[in-house]
């Protein structure tokens, strides 16, 4: 199932965030979204999931995303905000669990496949070890993979995660990216916005670059992050290197004079 | 503790305490009296006494308590605030507001339907009010302090239209509309407040999966499928119908919607729509408790339920208040 | 079964009317009596007509009862705002002949009366400070039984400057009374007098005596109750009076109290009679019209438990 956006424009606060946004994701893509604060990222994303007003084109396979009601949107899309909320003192299995609720009837109790879909979520975020634990009491690495893991076991074709990875050390870091690049494997699509430069080039097909709410390059990590777009984007200087896993970058200062 | 078991130790002690309830009263009714009093027909005196008297009163104990509690669960687990209550935040002091103004300022004669119709206006009003400022800043402080203002307003004013009213007795009043009881009530009271109650338990069993997935926030709340408008509508006129319908007829009650879903909720899995059922039926425990230790404690002028409420209440708010930490929940 | 709308005997204004405990009494009478040695003629030795004072207030809904009833023309210059209320007053239509006032020190100072009659509790802090102008205050305290209703329509008389019409009030009322206890019998039915909130009248007060006259028993003296007390609807079910004396009158305004003598338990007890059987205001004030309400209830009790009659 492929992710097609055309044409986006969202407004909030009668203040145009976004101009004529273009994006395509296919099934098994990791595509990360770049770009600095206030670029417009997760508006991006609000307007995928339905939390903001938008209008252009949004079409996941045969589906207007602008014509779904929530329920049959959330079967198709899972949406992991960028803020980490646990209301109570829930268990990670209870948590994830909550992932279901799209797919379950009113006053209908888990089913084993649900169990199961759950289960395997769980494995899938690295986060078996953590199923009896309290969410409100693992570090914030494990509740970041807590929380994707409810998002996984929505079972949609696309998920939409904005910053999994902020906050994190970098082994957490590398958890997240490895459980999302998994997901891709198994063919699902997926959608994640980054601040960290290095992971989105080491762990991403391809990125999307938006400047000012307007998609400034897109392509393959070695095509979009050169040296001359991260001093026009981000205003900065970066070291780059490869080896076998792809490409290495390391932001080394600030463009002279662009302080930002 | 498995859902199963909890719910039935609470519906066992619900029941005991119905019992209880009936059992307790001015009138020295041998048990077996009690009991063909409420079964066999005639005008016997414990006939009129079990039938007229005591059963009107633990009926209303068992669903205006279940509704304290069921609303104080949904409140809590919608606002995702430990501290939201209908008591606390307000909802009942409007409610006894809104239906003292309808009734005593006669507009619908002496008539007792004044009183829920007045009492759900005012409950209304509470509701939306606080919505619309958790809204725009959901934060436990702003909700508490709008609660303390809107209470404290609709309890003067509830005073003032009791002074105005042109019925001396009327004064007097004030302190059951600010401390509820459940004395001389009738079954006309229950009809008349019964189905109100339960359509507002209705729309609350309604809401429970958002409230669920209102545990990961709004935004998660959102995407998992929540639609955040309908469930503001289920809660605003579920906890508007039942708490006012409630207070029309047994004036305020406090704390029981707070410290019913505190005490259950280690009991449940504390997802929010877990807790709903277990916490109307540990109200209703609660406040039949508390219903039967005032006939007890001070038979003659009897206390009212209210003031009871609130001596244990109170300090159980202070004591969250003081080791409040939301995680602790 | 008769119903009537219901009269109310407010608490607050009960105060006004008659002090609830006859402790109370006692002491008013010390402060009475205080008060007359300072200001006037004590009652047993009354005023010579020529010495009546001209222009006399009354600032108690009570007092009013006896000094319309007594005063000679123009020399009741007003009487208090209660005075007209159905409800409260007796004399509530004669009331209207009357300047109302409202008890306060300066109205009262500025209408320079050369009496002022009152309640002992009603306006104590107005009384004292009336007192310390110089205005001449009488307080009568209220008393609670029919027994010293002729002693206070005598005083009031004396102080009036009235007391030859005093003496033939009260002697009527004796003898209208002792009338009226003669077609009493052994068979006393039971009287409960239930007021707003479940409240009865119980031992000391005027209603009490009023049922004793009219040849009931009152099941709240009986079961204990002194002065004004709760009396729980269970134990009215279980006790089944043969009658309910509702608080009559006009029916100012809604109150949930107003509700707890008409509960649907109490209209399901089979043999009792249930009405607001006393005229309003008759029974508010220990007064000639008191009589109106024995002559009610006794009319009451001889249809239900005829004397002589068998059953």
């Amino acid at each position: 199932m492929r992710l097609l956006v055309e044409n986006l424009d969202v407004s909030l606060a009668k203040r145009q965030v976004l101009h004529d946004v273009c994006l395509t994701l296919a099934a098994g893509e990791v595509v990360g979204l770049l770009g600095p604060n206030g670029a417009g990222k997760s508006t991006l994303m609000r307007a995928l999931a339905g939390q903001v007003t938008a209008h252009g084109v949004m079409r996941l396979g045969a589906q207007d995303l602008n014509a779904l009601s929530p329920v049959p949107r959330a079967r198709l899309l899972a949406y992991l905000p960028q803020t980490r909320t646990v209301g109570w003192r829930l268990e990670v299995r209870d948590l994830v669990s909550l992932g279901r609720l799209p797919w379950r009837r009113f006053g209908v109790r888990l089913t084993a496949e649900d169990m199961a879909i759950v289960d395997r979520a769980l494995t899938l975020m690295d986060a078996d070890h953590l199923a009896d634990r309290l969410a409100t009491e693992l570090s914030g690495g494990e509740q970041a993979r807590v929380l994707a893991a409810r998002a996984v076991a929505q079972a949609t074709p696309l998920l939409i995660a904005d910053e999994p990875a902020s906050g994190l050390d970098p082994a957490h870091q590398m958890l997240m990216m490895r459980a999302l690049r998994r997901l891709a494997g198994e063919g699902r699509a997926i959608l994640v916005s980054l601040h960290d430069l290095a992971l989105a080039a080491r762990w991403c097909d391809r990125v999307v670059m938006l400047k000012e709410g307007r998609v400034a390059a897109e392509g393959q990590p070695d095509a979009v992050m050169t040296a001359e777009r991260l001093a026009e984007i981000y205003g900065i200087t970066a070291h780059f290197a490869r080896d076998d896993g792809g490409l290495i970058l390391a932001p080394t200062g600030l463009t002279g004079g662009e302080a930002l | 503790m498995k859902p199963l078991t909890l719910i039935t130790g609470l519906l066992l002690g619900v029941m005991a305490l119905f019992l209880a309830s009936l059992a307790v009263g001015p009138a020295e009714l041998s048990l077996s009296e009690s009991v063909y009093g409420l079964f066999a027909g005639g005008g016997e005196t414990a006939a009129i006494i079990m039938r007229e008297i005591r059963l009107p009163r633990a009926l209303l104990g068992v669903c205006i308590g279940f509704t304290l509690g069921i609303s104080g669960a949904v409140l809590q687990g919608f606002l995702r605030n430990p501290l939201a209550e209908p008591g606390i935040i307000g909802v009942s002091a409007m409610a006894a507001f809104g239906a003292v103004t309808v009734f005593y300022s006669g507009l619908a004669g002496a008539s007792l339907y004044a009183l829920p119709a007045g009492a759900l206006i005012g409950a209304l009003v509470a509701v939306l009010v606080l919505m619309a400022l958790a809204a725009r800043n959901g934060s436990t402080l702003t909700l508490i302090l709008a609660g303390v203002a809107l209470s404290s307003l609709s309890g003067a004013l509830t005073a003032l239209v009791l002074n105005l009213s042109p019925n001396p007795f009327a004064s007097y009043e004030i302190i059951f509309w600010l401390l509820g009881s459940l004395k001389d009530r009738s079954m006309q009271h229950v009809w008349l407040a019964l189905p109100l109650m339960a359509a507002g338990w209705l729309l609350i069993a309604l809401s429970s999966r958002a409230i669920d997935a209102l545990s990961l926030g709004e935004e998660a709340a959102a995407s998992l499928g929540t639609n955040m408008a309908r469930t503001r509508f289920l809660i605003v006129g579920g906890v508007a119908l039942c708490v006012g319908a409630a207070t029309a007829v047994s004036g305020t009650i406090g704390f029981i919607g707070l410290v019913v879903p505190h005490l259950i909720r280690p009991l449940t899995n504390r997802m929010p729509s877990r807790l709903l059922l277990p916490a109307g039926l540990g109200g209703a425990a609660l406040l039949l408790a508390a219903d039967v230790a005032v006939r007890i404690i001070l038979p003659a002028g009897e206390l009212n339920v209210g003031v009871l409420t609130a001596l244990i209440g109170a300090p159980f708010f202070l004591w969250l208040v003081v080791r409040a930490r939301r995680e602790m929940f | 079964m008769r119903r009537t709308k219901r009269h109310q005997v407010p608490l607050r204004r009960a105060a006004l009317k008659w002090p609830r405990r006859k402790r109370l009494s006692a002491l008013s009478s010390l402060c009475l009596g205080a008060g007359v040695a300072l200001a006037a003629p004590a009652s047993s030795q009354p005023a010579a007509d020529e010495d009546a004072p001209a222009r006399v207030m009354s600032l108690n809904v009570c007092t009013d009862q006896l000094a319309m009833a007594l005063a000679a023309p123009g020399q009741l210059i007003s009487v208090s705002f209660l005075a007209r209320d159905p409800a409260q007053s007796a004399m509530h239509e004669e009331a209207e002949a009357y300047p109302l006032n409202h008890g306060r020190a300066e109205e009262v100072f500025l209408a320079r009366p050369d009496l002022v009659v009152t309640g002992t509790y009603s306006l104590h802090n107005t009384t004292e400070l009336l007192r310390r102008m110089n205005v001449r205050v009488e307080e009568f305290s209220f008393v609670q039984t029919l027994e010293t209703i002729p002693g206070e329509i005598r005083r009031m008389g004396a102080l009036l400057g009235r007391e030859h019409k005093a003496r033939k009030l009260a002697a009527a009322f004796t003898a209208e009374l002792s009338k009226i206890r003669a077609g009493q019998c052994a068979r006393r039915p039971t009287a409960l007098a239930y007021e707003q909130n479940g409240v009865a009248l119980g031992a000391g007060t005027l209603a009490d005596s009023v049922i004793e006259a009219a040849g009931f028993t009152n099941l709240a003296a009986q079961q204990g109750v002194q002065g004004m007390a709760p009396f729980s609807l269970e134990m009215v079910v279980e006790k089944k009076p043969d009658v309910i004396i509702l608080p009559g009158g006009r029916n100012a305004a809604p109150s949930l109290g107003a509700r707890v003598p008409r509960h649907p338990a109490l209209e399901a007890l089979p043999q009792t009679r249930i009405g607001a059987f006393v005229p309003s205001g008759s029974w508010s004030c220990g007064s000639p019209a008191v009589l109106e309400a024995i002559r009610a209830l006794d009319a009451l009790r001889n249809e239900i438990a005829p004397c002589g009659g068998s059953r």
